[in-house]
């Protein structure tokens, strides 16, 4: 076995003889599916991180499903778009999935503003870096 | 003869019993192969945040799938998944296909539920430097279950019988279901059958969205049901509401006599939300039916006014109470049935059922739950009139309901099971009872067990994280819709239209601004326009909506959320006008925060706190459920059973009605997603002349074989 000294402290160290060392993630990903009461809207909420090495990547996937009538399938997805999320929100995006579960306000927001901004911008009556933002803004 | 058919089916039993034992340790020598404490033969390493696994070249030693429902969809991928990442060299592209191969066998694209949690993770573990070694592991964390799941004891026995269903988990499987059934009962004799499903939609019938057809036969017995039925989840009081149309043929013995009946009926049943402290639930139905009995029982027997054949009519009305609490599932229902023969419209009996179903588990050692089930019935009947007989109470070791469908089951007979089906009828009075008592008891303790979820894995804080994830944002979800409904919302609202015309007068102002002020301040400018499209969008999208989705774009322009109304103030006034001064923008501006204030005001008002409680309420039931699924239910069990069964017929004279007692015991076997079946012995320790000394009971359910 290769020696390990010199890591990065707290999970490159090898543990003591007779503990498992804790495993190291390398990918995660974590997506909620919110439903309106009303049965109408649904929104897929996913933050996946990538670990490549050293370098960290958040990506938003929000897929977002509408229907006429509760007794109608939702079908296809209406928007189905990825937002790669700034750096100033990694830890917003950590924080949602440390924090067991999507806040109120955040459920709101994904299946209200979100959902809008991704609509109008596949409408083309929204610039898409205006959308990105408004949809990023459900991880505040 | 039936010393013959006994041991036949203690052979079927012992059989069966090889045969599970050998699933089960199929299922746990795949559990124990990717348990990531037993993974590859080197020592245990850490891995070192950082490193570029790809670039420095580490090969692949081992790879593992940890999932709570691996089960359901290992075996497909278990060869591509092995052959993908085994001995292979790491690439992030690898990692991401191998996820995806997973996704794919795990996951529908479009779920029809609504509190979906989706947790994946990819770790590596066991990293040597010097080798360029690593395992990898994949683990899913994965729950879909429905809003709805149903009273208190019927779900249970389904999260026992079908984890799957109840964690939502069967959205992959064919939309056809074949169930085989099958039992032992010394007046049907051996029978079998299956249960075929149909769902979930319907693609030409609207109103409902499952068909179901069951039927069961012997030499000597056949009963058949069909029904359509539809659910739909509510959002007032109402939580769930289910109808059915059910059709029912069956042909039985019952001692001298064989009952008979054929009906169509229509039935729609109500279930409240969660109410006193989220620990009850009331459920309410009607039901209309039609058909006709029929009996071939001597006129002498037959008590008085009895017919022995008619067609009828009868109008049922039913209620009840269901509880759950951690270790405690309670259901009390009463039914009342009024009963007429022939086109007349009188009233010609009245059926009382009142049904008591209690089951509680203590956790004696991991998964090892002493089980105690409990059952406590009452009927009588009243005669006006006349009565067919078949509508009499028989009791015996069969069980039926006061209604068709699985959601809600009220016994409606004696049931012992010391006794053979229907054979406990003899009255003072002649055949058939017009009244009953009787209570059932069960315990059981798994000798042998597995747990649904692994022991490492339940007490996974991830797991307990993401069944409280699951929780936490379908209950976000409901308080929004609760703080939607608050009246103050409306008066939000109605602010909206002014609002819209402040901000157009902002952007009006800030247009001849700019104007006067040429290629100046272009980014800010900018910025403040987009901030005012912004909150404009919101206010504009919070007016069109219908919905709860309105209380999220009004959320938007506050501070509850974004406060796009407050970055309208920073980017117009305190970017823009801060260099400009200018007194249009200044003033549009301030009436814009004004607006704002006015609209925080009323929002603020909303009683968030009551809003939050309900929501909390709504999600209690499901929490208590999931918890119990995941920490305490196994999903292979073989357990020794302890019965105790006593019940009364009257009116009694003699020897005829009167009270029995049935001590037993036997052994159940659960195979969860593959086969549950009990078997064993009841005494009839107080029998009386014509009845035998005890009972054989013998029921299977084998797994759903499009599953």
């Amino acid at each position: 076995m290769g020696s390990t000294s010199g890591s990065n402290p707290g999970s490159g160290a090898n543990p003591p003889a007779g503990s498992t060392p804790p495993a190291l993630p390398i990918a995660l990903k974590v997506s909620f599916t919110l439903e309106t009461p009303d049965g109408l809207r649904k929104v897929s909420f996913g933050l996946e991180k990538d670990t490549d090495g050293a370098k960290v990547d958040w990506t938003i996937t929000f897929v977002l499903y509408e229907r006429t009538s509760k007794t109608a399938s939702f079908g296809d997805p209406v928007v189905s778009l990825n937002v790669f999320v700034a750096a100033a929100l990694h830890a917003k995006a950590q924080a949602a999935v440390d924090n067991k579960g999507l806040t109120p306000a955040q459920t709101a927001h994904a299946t209200g503003p979100a959902a809008d901004a991704a609509k109008a911008a596949q409408a083309g009556t929204m610039p898409a870096p205006v959308a990105n933002n408004i949809i990023q803004n459900t991880l505040k | 003869m039936r010393q013959i058919a006994g041991l036949r089916l203690w052979a079927v039993f012992a059989l069966l019993v090889t045969t599970a034992i050998a699933l089960s340790g199929e299922e746990n020598s795949a559990s124990n192969a990717l348990s990531n404490r037993a993974l590859s033969q080197r020592g245990i390493n850490a891995c070192i945040e950082g490193t570029d696994f790809e670039k420095e070249k580490y090969r692949i030693i081992h790879a593992a799938v940890e999932d709570p429902f691996k089960f359901l969809y290992w075996k497909s991928i278990k060869a591509r998944f092995t052959a993908m990442l085994d001995n292979q060299l790491f690439t992030y592209q690898l990692r991401a296909d191998a996820l995806s191969l997973i996704e794919n066998a795990r996951f529908t694209p479009d779920s029809n539920r609504n509190l979906v949690v989706r947790y994946e993770r990819v770790d590596v573990r066991n990293c040597d430097p010097n080798a360029k070694a690593l395992d990898l592991i994949f683990r899913i964390y994965s729950t879909d279950p429905p809003k709805f799941l149903g009273g208190a004891t019927e779900s249970q026995h389904t999260a026992e019988t079908s984890p799957q269903t109840t964690a939502g988990l069967t959205q992959a499987e064919s939309p056809f279901h074949f169930t085989p059934t099958g039992g032992y009962d010394r007046s049907d004799g051996m029978f079998g059958g299956g249960r075929i499903e149909v769902g979930p939609q319907l693609g030409k019938f609207p109103l409902f969205d499952t068909f179901t057809a069951e039927g069961q036969g012997s030499y000597s017995m056949r009963s058949l049901s069909a029904a359509l039925s539809g659910s739909a989840n509510l959002l007032g009081w109402l939580k769930h509401a289910d109808w059915r149309v059910d059709y029912l043929n069956y042909s039985a013995p019952a001692g001298a006599t064989r009952l008979k009946e054929g009906s169509l009926s229509g039935q729609i049943e109500g279930e409240t939300r969660p109410f006193w402290k989220s620990t009850l639930l009331a459920r309410f139905g009607g039901l209309l039916q039609g058909g006709n009995m029929q009996s071939n029982l001597p006129a002498g027997l037959l008590p008085p006014q009895t017919t022995p054949n008619a067609g009828y009519g009868s109008l049922k009305g039913y209620f009840g109470l269901s509880s759950r609490t951690t270790h405690n599932v309670f259901s009390v229902s009463y039914g009342l049935e009024l009963g007429s023969i022939g086109p007349s419209a009188q009233v010609d009996w009245l059926k009382h059922i009142g049904d008591v179903v209690d089951e509680f588990w203590i956790p004696i050692g991991d998964h090892k739950p002493l089980e105690v089930e409990s059952r406590f019935t009452s009927g009588g009947i009243q005669v006006p009139h006349s009565i067919p007989l078949p509508a009499r109470f028989f009791g015996g070791n069969g069980e039926q309901y006061f209604v068709p469908g699985d959601s809600w089951q009220i016994s409606d007979v004696p049931v012992i099971r010391a006794i053979p089906a229907n054979r406990f009828y003899l009255t003072g009075e002649g055949a058939g009872a017009d009244r009953f008592t009787s209570v059932n008891l069960t315990f059981s303790y798994p000798v042998k067990s597995r747990p649904i979820v692994p022991k490492d894995l339940s007490t996974d804080p991830e797991l307990d994280k993401v069944l409280h994830t699951q929780i936490v944002t379908a209950a976000s979800v409901e308080q929004n819709y609760y703080s939607w409904k608050d009246p103050h919302v409306a008066v939000a609202l109605n602010e909206l239209p002014n609002l819209r015309q402040l901000l157009d007068a902002l952007q009006s102002a800030v247009n001849v601004a700019q104007a006067a002020h040429p290629g100046q301040l272009q980014d800010e400018f900018a910025d403040c326009t987009t901030n005012i499209g912004t909150a404009a969008f919101d206010a504009t999208n919070a007016l069109a909506a219908k919905s709860s989705a309105q209380y999220g774009d009004l959320s938007a322009l506050l501070p509850v959320d974004s406060d796009d109304l407050k970055s309208v103030q920073d980017a117009c006034v305190e970017e823009v006008n801060r260099q400009w001064n200018d007194p249009g923008i200044k003033a549009a501006a301030a009436a814009v925060d004004a607006a704002r204030t006015a609209l925080w005001n009323d929002f603020s008002a909303i009683d968030q706190k009551l809003a939050a409680q309900k929501a909390a309420g709504d999600m209690a039931f499901v929490d208590r459920t999931l918890n119990t699924l995941f920490k305490e239910l196994n999903i292979f069990s073989i357990s020794p059973v302890a019965v105790f069964d006593t019940a009364w017929v009257g009116p009694a004279k003699g020897a005829l009605g009167g009270n029995r007692i049935g001590p037993g015991g036997g052994i159940r076997l659960e195979l969860a997603s593959y086969v549950n079946f009990t078997v064993g012995y009841a005494w009839n320790v107080s029998r009386q002349p014509g009845e035998g000394k005890g009972a054989l009971f013998f029921s299977i359910g084998v797994r759903d074989l499009f599953h």
